[in-house]
């Protein structure tokens, strides 16, 4: 008697624990064969209109088709990238809220207090694309190519001015560490954002630029000439411009443009997400518009993506304290 | 000739009924974003973004592009009804426009605003097809230096600003300066007066100011009033402005046009700035300025037509050089960039159809607004007589809508309740706050542009005395100091000011 009430009781508790497991897996499945169930939504850390804001459109629309779930846009711009991505890093982790991460996050941890660690607060997807950084001067300037403007800065220390995007941007840590290792004084005078930039040098105001592509129009119309590139190889709308590594200074911005989620991202939703967006980089008109805009296709797994963000997480720390940016 | 064969081939594309459906959805969308507080045509143009995939390039820029120059036609409509500012470009129009109201004359103030907006802003593209060219190589010519000299200029005319003491108005525009250094210091990127918060980085947004300190304490102001007092304004006289009215503001509309077609041009402030200067050229130069701030329609009709001859202005750095002078211009590159063509100095040779369609298509826009707001005036006049226990709650709600979707931002909504707050206690002790905006747009331009300056000349304030556009623009600010001082001397400044205080 009383021992069949003690078996009763185990089985009670194995058949619960057994409805228990089977449901879980039966969740577990669900979650990663049904995943995306519902919109997913994508950040973009930058004002609608842009070009990373443009490219992640594209690449998302492409990659609706994949996952047969809309995925929403969301423009969060503000600090650099920061408060979009602090929207990336507190959001839950189940794959529903994307974000586009621009390496400047990386920089602005060094600069200012964020609420988040960038190296830790995000969980890679994939790269698929970055942009093109180049040096520019008027087509008019004495200077042919960057062994001249490099000659005449050494003659003429800090006579050089310079304008960037923005103190602590890529473009401003390219040619900032160019000029640590071609030992030449310039001067820096921030703009906000390449446009100023580009009117500044149209203008005769400053003497140089060090941009995005956002300036390629004007060095096709003729207005402005690019004296070198600073990713790993040549751009392929302007083969005869040589790299910063070809010019001889090891320097090399390959500036990519990634998906990532929140850390803690389940390695199947990791698998799914990243096989749309692979997919989504063969489709025409993403590859058409990231061809207009002059930002290489670039595709790194989840894995390589870890790494490239470990390296300019590393890069950073050294390089903001050494040109003075560091927080106080 | 190439005007009127660019006007053909540009109407062409501008007439084709698709093209001319999206014209009117833009301007329609514009006029009723306008009219509502808070919700402005940024946020508008960045939702309605991924729809244009669909649809022709031409004809998502026309659409897009008549949601902004509409939104300038609405934007006057609760500045003169309720006080609210529908857009930032239109603060300094509450300054007569509500004046206006209250003594009944809603009517023609809305009449004249849009029959300004409509011939300041044709005027506009008509510079914007002529002149383009010409204009961009004057605007590169605007170096840190000349931006400077500009913004003291603009500077000296805050006082014409204030209606009651110029002491009150010189320390709302500190408070305005003090409030646009918050964020990112430009030179530096360090952060200032953030306070660990993120969304401070780029600075407090030109949204919720304007719509705290305008909208929410407008909403607070009613607030006190008894709730039988059934609505805000019940005397209305004529709707259309009369003969007289015209008179006094023909002139006011044309300077207005012109001046905020120049300013339109120059990236920065743009719209704001030129409905703020050319309320105050008007000021200045009226012989009875002592009817300004209450219900000079000259006040009304000059910065609504500043503000839509901008709006128009505003695309020559876009579709020349294909740089933005605001905001609004980015998504309508955007716009451009999704359907794969590259904004630059080449668009205009490369795609002509889409240059002059665009630019075409800004005329048949205006007509269409005007053809769509007379009559509604009518209607609006009306929404005056609803009690003020229901418009004051929905114009609440707008506000926090309105700031919420500029940028899906709650640091945003708290940050414009704050200035709600804020500005109920500067109205109550008599502080104004159309000078704290005006300094709030330009105190950062004006640091850029020092600093900028200053790091090119290698320190040297020469430079601001050595390029000629620079020094013309303080020797202009230097005169109009000076001349500010006479009518002291004269008394009659202080005349006026007893007057208005008394």
């Amino acid at each position: 008697m009383k021992n069949s009430a003690k078996t009763r009781t185990v089985h009670v508790a194995l058949q619960v624990l057994l409805v228990f497991i089977i449901a879980l897996a039966g969740a577990w499945s669900w979650a990663a064969s049904d995943f995306p169930a519902k919109p997913i939504e994508l950040i973009v850390p930058y004002p609608a209109g842009g070009s990373t804001d443009v490219a992640a459109r594209v690449l998302a629309k492409a990659a609706e088709q994949v996952l047969k779930q809309p995925i929403v846009i969301i423009n969060k711009a503000g600090g650099g990238g920061v408060v979009g991505m602090s929207g990336v890093a507190t959001a839950k982790n189940d794959g529903y809220t994307l974000g586009a991460l621009p390496p400047a996050v990386f920089n602005a941890y060094y600069m200012q207090d964020i609420p988040f660690v960038p190296v830790e607060a995000f969980a890679p997807v994939m790269v698929f694309g970055g942009w093109s950084f180049g040096l520019f001067v008027k087509s008019d300037s004495p200077w042919k190519n960057l062994s001249d403007f490099v000659r005449y800065a050494k003659e003429n220390p800090g006579n050089i001015k310079y304008s960037t995007p923005g103190p602590g941007t890529s473009p401003h840590l390219a040619i900032a560490e160019l000029a640590l290792k071609a030992d030449i004084k310039l001067v820096h005078v921030p703009q906000k954002g390449d446009p100023p930039s580009i009117t500044a040098l149209l203008g005769g105001h400053i003497g140089t630029a060090s941009g995005s592509s956002t300036f390629f129009p004007h060095v096709k119309s003729g207005d402005l000439r690019m004296l070198a590139t600073y990713g790993d190889n040549r751009l392929a709308a302007f083969p005869s411009v040589p790299t910063l590594k070809e010019s001889g200074y090891d320097i090399s911005y390959p500036s990519y443009l990634g998906i990532v989620g929140p850390k803690g991202l389940p390695e199947s939703v990791v698998q799914v997400l990243n096989n749309a967006f692979k997919k989504a980089m063969e489709d025409q008109h993403f590859k058409k518009t990231m061809e207009t805009f002059d930002m290489p296709v670039t595709y790194l797994g989840t894995a390589e993506y870890k790494h490239y963000i470990t390296k300019i997480d590393k890069d950073s720390a050294t390089l903001i304290p050494a040109l003075g940016l560091q927080k106080k | 000739m190439d005007f009127f064969s660019n006007l053909i081939g540009g109407l062409s594309v501008a007439v084709q009924p698709a093209n001319l459906l999206y014209c009117f959805v833009g301007v329609f969308v514009g006029t009723l974003i306008g009219v509502l507080p808070g919700i402005g045509p940024a946020g508008t143009m960045a939702i309605l973004l991924p729809f244009t995939y669909g649809i022709s390039p031409e004809a998502s820029v026309i659409m897009l592009a008549g949601i902004y120059y509409g939104a300038m036609y609405g934007g006057s409509t609760t500045s003169i009804l309720v006080n609210i500012p529908g857009e930032a470009a239109s603060v300094v129009t509450t300054l007569d426009g509500y004046q206006m109201a209250l003594q009944g004359r809603a009517g023609p103030a809305l009449g004249i605003a849009a029959f300004g907006s409509f011939i300041a802003g044709t005027l506009s593209i008509v510079g914007l097809q002529a002149l383009s060219p010409y204009l961009v190589s004057v605007a590169l010519r605007f170096g840190p230096a000349e931006y400077f000299s500009l913004m003291i200029l603009g500077l000296i005319m805050l006082s014409y600003l204030a209606q009651k003491s110029i002491l009150k108005a010189l320390m709302m525009a500190g408070v305005g300066v003090l409030l646009g250094t918050i964020g990112q210091d430009p030179m530096t990127g360090g952060a200032r007066f953030t306070f660990g918060i993120p969304e401070l980085l780029d600075g407090i947004g030109i949204v919720p100011l304007v719509i705290g300190i305008f909208g929410i304490s407008e909403v607070l102001m009613h607030g006190e009033k008894p709730a039988d007092q059934r609505s805000v304004i019940t005397r209305v006289s004529h709707l259309f402005p009369t003969r007289r009215d015209w008179v006094a503001s023909k002139w006011a509309i044309i300077r207005g046009g012109v001046l905020g077609f120049i300013l339109g041009i120059l990236p920065g402030g743009g719209a704001i700035l030129a409905s703020f200067v050319s309320y105050a050229v008007e000021k200045r130069i009226s012989k009875t300025p002592e009817r300004f701030g209450h219900g000079a329609i000259e006040g009304v009709a000059a910065p609504e037509s500043a503000n839509n001859a901008a709006a128009g202005s505003a695309f020559i750095p876009m579709l020349t050089l294909g740089i933005p002078a605001n905001p609004i211009m980015a998504i309508l590159l955007g716009a451009l960039m999704i359907h794969g063509i590259a904004p630059g100095p080449l668009l205009m040779k490369e795609q002509p159809n889409l240059f002059w369609g665009v630019i075409t298509s800004m005329y048949i826009g205006n007509i269409m607004l005007l053809v769509l707001n007379l009559p509604l005036i009518g209607l609006w006049v009306k929404l005056l007589r609803v009690p003020h226990t229901i418009l004051f709650p929905l114009i609440l709600l707008f506000c926090i809508i309105g700031t919420y979707a500029e940028n899906k931002s709650l640091v945003d909504v708290a940050l414009m309740l704050f200035f709600g707050g804020f500005g109920y206690v500067m109205r109550k002790f008599g502080y104004e706050p159309a000078p704290l905006v005006l300094a709030f747009v330009m105190g950062p331009i004006l640091e850029n542009a020092l600093r900028q300056a200053l790091i090119i000349s290698d320190g040297s304030f020469h430079i601001f005395f050595s390029r000629p556009i620079s020094a013309a623009c303080l020797v202009i600010a230097a005169v109009l100091l000076v001349s500010s001082f006479i009518p002291f001397l004269k008394r009659k400044r202080e005349l006026v000011v007893e007057e208005v205080e008394g």
